[in-house]
């Protein structure tokens, strides 16, 4: 017992010297900000709960229920989406220590519950449960048991989601299956509550679905016993403590198999890109071949298309369901959504990746052929999606013509696409993440993370302002002949601002080279 | 004479790939003893297997007197590692990172930070003691992750590639301090294919290839008492490359 309080101790100060490390090396400011955002959250979390004790009914069951997801769904999400910040989360910095599994979960779970973030989370839900939500009778025994339960239920499903994800990523099956099941996860819900025609009846039918997610079974224990129905209130307690049993068993028992098993299972098989490097006799045709031998072989790309294409039909899906089979208009052009949907995938388009830059610095570059080529690449990633989109839209509304028009359309829109890329990856240019690992997200640990963020959502606005002429044109000329000609014509628009951007790229990129591998492969200037 | 650490027919597959294939190996204790081989030979994998990072398929290995499988815990507590990939806590500082190591292995607080000084001075770490390790050269890497493995003083030392990517300075550095280690009675099982350190350092070595031992011994037998280089020892028993490079390169040649 001595021996897991002692490791429960060095959990605690490892995690904090570590935040309190990387809080002074990110500077003042983002000191005080981190503190002031945890302080903020604390205090909001404890008011909105809190206020409950004055609300109706109804309203505190929906209030906890939405708090309780969203800081479920942060917590679990957060650490594999933001990958790096919390150097605990991975068990084999700890494999060489002579530890127990019972001592590297205690080290685990002490560290886990110490950041700023759990912290500043645990406090608001205690004390705004324990204020809004208990009352005398049931309630004052299942609030606090369900607090704790709620906590160590969001750890051990984060811990257990960041150790599956890991033994996942051992193979290149399971990474893409891994990432495209998160992402299949973490979108449906949104679909769920797009589905449902108006604010209301959403925001209602978000909330049940919610509810239902056992993560959140700790609140409908709390709700339950504000009632004072204590049989269903014990019912749901039982159930959320199990869920914790599970789950934190699954978390030492995940994290075991990874330190014995823990490396690669799938050994490189021989390759051959005879057919593809054949027709490489420029600089421009050999860039071209190499980056569809990465479009081929990258996680990152086969995970990306899968990604959008998922979600393209998805979205075109919410499209045809909200606005009915009849509006085959929206429907058509929701087809493009596909596209923002899959900006992700392209992300070599929007930045470099290190390896990429090596080769291109080594064969005297880079310059416009390997910017060209590692656009265009991009394009099936942006187009096929989009057209498979189309199809289901197709079948589902009739709306076959209009279809087809939208899918030529793509063309040009993907190409201004691309014209964002071209500027982006010279003036920002971002690393692409390291998806072998999930717990070395190295771009994260540089605070890199949240400037991909802020470079997409810049493309989406550019590609918008960009797009919006040939839309406001198509609008414009339906039920006239010349309709058909506008795609031609958007795709001449289209590739005046893409050729412009290639050569500006090219005159701007000459001699930068060393900036740039100081920007996107800095360690290996050590 | 005694040996520290025995490893018995270990098998390790990757799909169909036989990584390591019957492996034997058997260290002296006190001895410097080498896997050599080139790269892919399965040194790595094997290492893992040893150290309790790797289940084998099949095997056994014994560290001590104590079965590494199916519970490596008691193993580590009697040996040090330099893994070849260093997954250290990279926001933490050289010096605390060798503290919350010393702690986590239930050292004395007092013993572990004196002992993280010496390591650290010897080491030439003692200027980059409060940086962070992710601010750390290759070189420096290694040299943190070297005084982790010495921290508790273990009686098998297991270092997987300890010379690679580290220059001449901090290379002798690593060196005086193994042999230092060596002198107190230490065992150091390492992999390398630096020959020339190999053959320095070495009292036995295995020549691995295809992951099977496909020659053994000390030294001395390997080389005849010197008469050949442990280098074309090395090349003999693992193949060298299939065409000459001075008839198959013509074409690189200045004009």
């Amino acid at each position: 017992m001595n021996s897991l309080v002692h490791m429960a101790r060095l959990g605690v100060s490892l995690r904090w010297r570590l935040s309190s490390n990387r809080l002074r090396r990110r500077g003042k400011h983002t000191r005080r900000s981190t503190i002031l955002v945890a302080a903020s959250y604390t205090v909001l979390n404890a008011v909105v709960l809190g206020s409950a004790r004055f609300g109706s009914e109804a309203a505190a069951v929906k209030t906890l229920t939405l708090l309780m997801a969203s800081m479920a769904l942060g917590w679990v999400f957060g650490p594999v989406l933001i990958g790096g910040v919390d150097e605990t989360i991975d068990p084999t910095r700890l494999a060489l220590l002579p530890l127990s599994s019972t001592e590297r979960y205690i080290v685990q779970l002490s560290a886990a519950m110490t950041g700023p973030g759990p912290l500043a989370a645990t406090a608001g839900l205690v004390i705004g449960l324990m204020v809004g939500y208990t009352r005398l009778g049931i309630s004052i025994l299942v609030v606090p048991l369900a607090s704790i339960c709620a906590i160590l239920l969001m750890v051990g499903a984060a811990r257990s989601l960041a150790a599956a994800l890991a033994i996942a990523q051992r193979s290149r099956v399971g990474r893409d299956f891994a990432v495209l099941a998160a992402a299949i996860a973490g979108g449906s819900l949104f679909i769920v509550a797009q589905l449902a025609r108006d604010v209301g009846a959403r925001a209602d039918a978000l909330i049940k679905a919610l509810a239902w997610i056992p993560l959140v079974w700790p609140a409908r224990a709390i709700n339950t016993a504000r009632r004072g129905e204590g049989l269903p209130a014990f019912g749901w307690l039982v159930a959320s403590l199990t869920l914790v049993v599970a789950l934190h068993a699954a978390w030492i028992w995940l994290s075991h198999f990874l330190l014995i098993n823990g490396e690669r299972g799938s050994q490189s098989r021989q390759r051959t890109n005879r057919s593809t490097l054949s027709g490489a006799s420029t600089r421009f045709g050999a860039e071209l071949a190499r980056q569809l031998i990465y479009l081929r072989r990258s996680p990152n790309n086969s995970v990306g298309f899968l990604y959008g294409t998922v979600f393209g039909i998805s979205f075109a899906m919410v499209q045809i369901v909200q606005h009915g089979a009849g509006n085959g208009t929206a429907s058509a052009f929701g087809i493009l959504l596909a596209m923002l949907a899959n900006l992700g995938a392209v992300t070599n388009v929007l930045g470099f990746d290190a390896g990429s830059l090596w080769i291109e610095v080594l064969a005297d570059g880079p310059g416009r052929p390997h910017i060209m080529a590692r656009q265009l690449i991009a394009l099936p990633n942006l187009l096929v999606p989009t057209w498979l989109s189309g199809v289901v839209v197709g079948i589902w509304t009739g709306e076959w013509t209009l279809v087809l028009l939208v899918s030529i359309l793509a063309i040009p829109i993907a190409i201004n696409v691309l014209t964002f890329g071209v500027v982006a990856s010279v003036l920002a240019p971002a690393a692409l993440p390291d998806w072998d690992n999930p717990f070395g997200n190295r771009q994260s640990n540089e605070g890199r993370g949240l400037r991909l963020v802020v470079i997409a959502l810049t493309g989406m606005v550019s590609i918008a302002v960009l797009s919006a002429p040939i839309f406001m044109v198509v609008f414009r000329s339906f039920g006239y002949w010349w309709l058909w000609l506008l795609p031609f014509g958007a795709l001449a628009y289209a590739a005046v601002p893409f050729g412009l951007a290639l050569l500006w790229a090219g005159w701007y990129l000459h001699g930068k080279e060393p900036d740039l591998i100081e920007a996107l492969a800095s360690r290996a200037l050590n | 004479m005694e040996n520290a650490l025995v490893a018995n027919g270990l098998v390790k597959r990757f799909g169909d790939k036989v990584a390591v294939n019957h492996l034997d190996l058997a260290v002296p204790r006190g001895s410097w003893f080498g896997i050599v081989g080139p790269n892919g030979a399965g040194k790595t994998t094997s290492i893992r297997m040893i150290v309790g990072l790797l289940r084998p398929d099949q095997g056994a290995v014994v560290v001590n007197g104590i079965d590494v499988w199916p519970d490596p815990t008691e193993v580590k507590r009697m040996v040090g590692v330099l893994p070849d990939d260093l997954r250290l806590f990279e926001r933490l500082t050289g010096e605390e990172l060798l503290v919350y190591i010393g702690l986590l292995r239930r050292l004395d607080r007092t013993a572990v930070v004196s002992r993280a000084e010496q390591l650290l001075d010897v080491l030439g770490l003692t200027n980059a003691a409060n940086d962070l390790v992710a601010d750390y050269s290759t070189g420096m890497r290694k040299k943190i992750a070297l005084a982790a493995a010495l921290l508790h003083s273990p009686s098998v030392l297991i270092l997987d590639e300890p010379f690679e990517s580290v220059d001449p300075v901090s290379s002798k550095v690593i060196v005086d301090v193994l042999q230092h280690y060596r002198s107190s009675g230490g065992t150091i099982l390492f992999s390398s294919h630096v020959m020339d350190t190999v053959e320095r350092l070495c009292d036995q070595i295995v020549i691995v290839s295809s992951g099977e031992v496909v020659q053994s011994g000390s030294i001395q037998e390997l080389t005849q008492s010197s008469s050949v280089r442990l280098e074309d020892v090395f090349i003999d028993a693992v193949g060298g490359p299939g065409a000459q490079a001075s008839e198959s390169l013509k074409w690189l040649r200045q004009p």
